[in-house]
């Protein structure tokens, strides 16, 4: 399954993005397929958009299982950071 | 109560900006509590309107016609013809849906559907379009990387928070650069539930407080990331006086300004029901969002190794 963020906007900051795009995920992760996320196009994610997308569906499904299924490609450098503060947020609350 | 027909006047302070729409808040709070149902917002003597106070004035103004039967709205325009062609440049009077005679309703206020405007019923698309115009038309001509990614993070941030957790029937977001200081105010005002209501506090000033704390205002809605590292990112700029963060809700106003620790936390003489955040950006902070968000960055060991 290939989710291609461009497709939605270029500056992603809705919760509710992050929401609908993560029921495409979890069904994936489901079906015990490998998930390439293509983050080409995205300028900037909002911290909120990658906690909605990424970090509860990696909190839900452990680090093991998202590594193997999950592959992020094309993140610049500041989506990269969004998306691991947003995962360690929720670690730390864990 | 029986509706009268007699006219209310509330002046436009010459300078109308976050200090002084306060006094324009609680005019019209009383307003709304009487039985007239025309008013003039009268501009003659403004010089000056800044984003901080003509969008939540805009806000109010577009609210009223929902609780006020048969309202009747009625602007004088500045006799300044320089700062009446800004006030119109920035869709006031469009927003309004303001007529040749001057005047405003209901009717006329839900003709038209402004770029800026929202609500948790506008499309998600057409959210995602507002964050990027707006993002784009401030961080096209800026060299400072600093700031275009503060823009293009916080704005986001700031209208998810308005969008999902004030509970507003709508909520206005503007804009406008300032040629002369080099920085930006961005303003978004709602009509909701207040910071009160959505930290659960019980009170506003302990609210204000703990939602730029780094205890956040975390719910089972979201991490409360929006307002805490907006605030972190003005307390980190060391460019000088110009970046600033206030928050109006309810009874109170938080204000942090650049490199300053700590907020100001005041109560208000008047109420603002919802909540309206003003961000002024410097047009050379110094402070990166980026920085702050990968100084956060812990339990490396425990993120995925999924990045290729």
């Amino acid at each position: 399954m290939e989710i291609i963020l461009k497709e939605t906007g270029q500056i992603l900051g809705l919760r509710e993005t992050g929401s609908r795009l993560r029921k495409l995920l979890e069904t994936g992760l489901a079906n015990n397929e490998i998930i390439l996320i293509d983050f080409e196009g995205v300028e900037s994610i909002s911290s909120s958009f990658a906690d909605e997308f990424i970090a509860k569906s990696f909190m839900k499904v452990g680090k093991e299982k998202f590594s193997e299924y999950v592959k992020i490609k094309n993140a610049n450098d500041f989506v990269r950071v969004i998306i691991n503060s947003s995962l360690s947020e929720r670690l730390k609350r864990k | 109560m029986t509706q009268t027909q007699s006219l209310k006047i509330i002046n436009i302070p010459s300078a109308l900006n976050a200090k002084t729409v306060i006094e324009v808040i609680a005019k019209l709070n009383v307003f709304m509590k009487s039985s007239d149902i025309r008013v003039v917002i009268d501009f003659s003597e403004t010089v000056f309107a800044a984003p901080s106070g003509l969008t939540p004035l805009l806000c109010y103004l577009r609210d009223i016609p929902r609780y006020k039967d048969k309202f009747r709205g009625l602007i004088v325009h500045s006799n300044n013809e320089q700062t009446d062609k800004l006030i119109e440049q920035m869709g006031f009077y469009n927003l309004l849906g303001i007529s040749d005679n001057y005047e405003w309703d209901r009717d006329s206020t839900e003709l038209f559907k402004e770029l800026y405007c929202f609500s948790t019923r506008t499309p998600e698309n057409e959210v995602i379009e507002i964050n990027e115009k707006i993002i784009y038309a401030f961080t096209k001509l800026s060299p400072n990387d600093n700031y275009k990614k503060a823009v293009s993070w916080c704005i986001p941030e700031l209208v998810d928070n308005a969008r999902t957790h004030s509970h507003s029937n709508e909520c206005v977001l503007f804009a406008q650069k300032h040629s002369r200081g080099d920085y930006t105010e961005f303003c978004i005002a709602d009509r909701g539930v207040g910071i009160q209501a959505t930290m659960g506090d019980n009170d506003i000033i302990s609210a204000l407080k703990r939602c730029i704390s780094p205890e956040k205002g975390i719910n089972s809605q979201g991490m409360g990331n929006g307002l805490y590292f907006t605030s972190e990112l003005i307390k980190h700029d060391n460019s000088g006086p110009k970046s600033s963060l206030a928050i109006l809700s309810g009874n109170a106003i938080l204000r942090i300004t650049s490199g300053s620790d700590y907020p100001d936390v005041q109560k208000i003489n008047s109420f603002w029901n919802g909540t309206v955040v003003t961000l002024t950006l410097s047009d050379n902070i110094q402070s990166s969002i980026e920085n702050i968000k990968n100084s956060e960055v812990t339990l490396t060991e425990d993120l995925p190794n999924f990045y290729y």
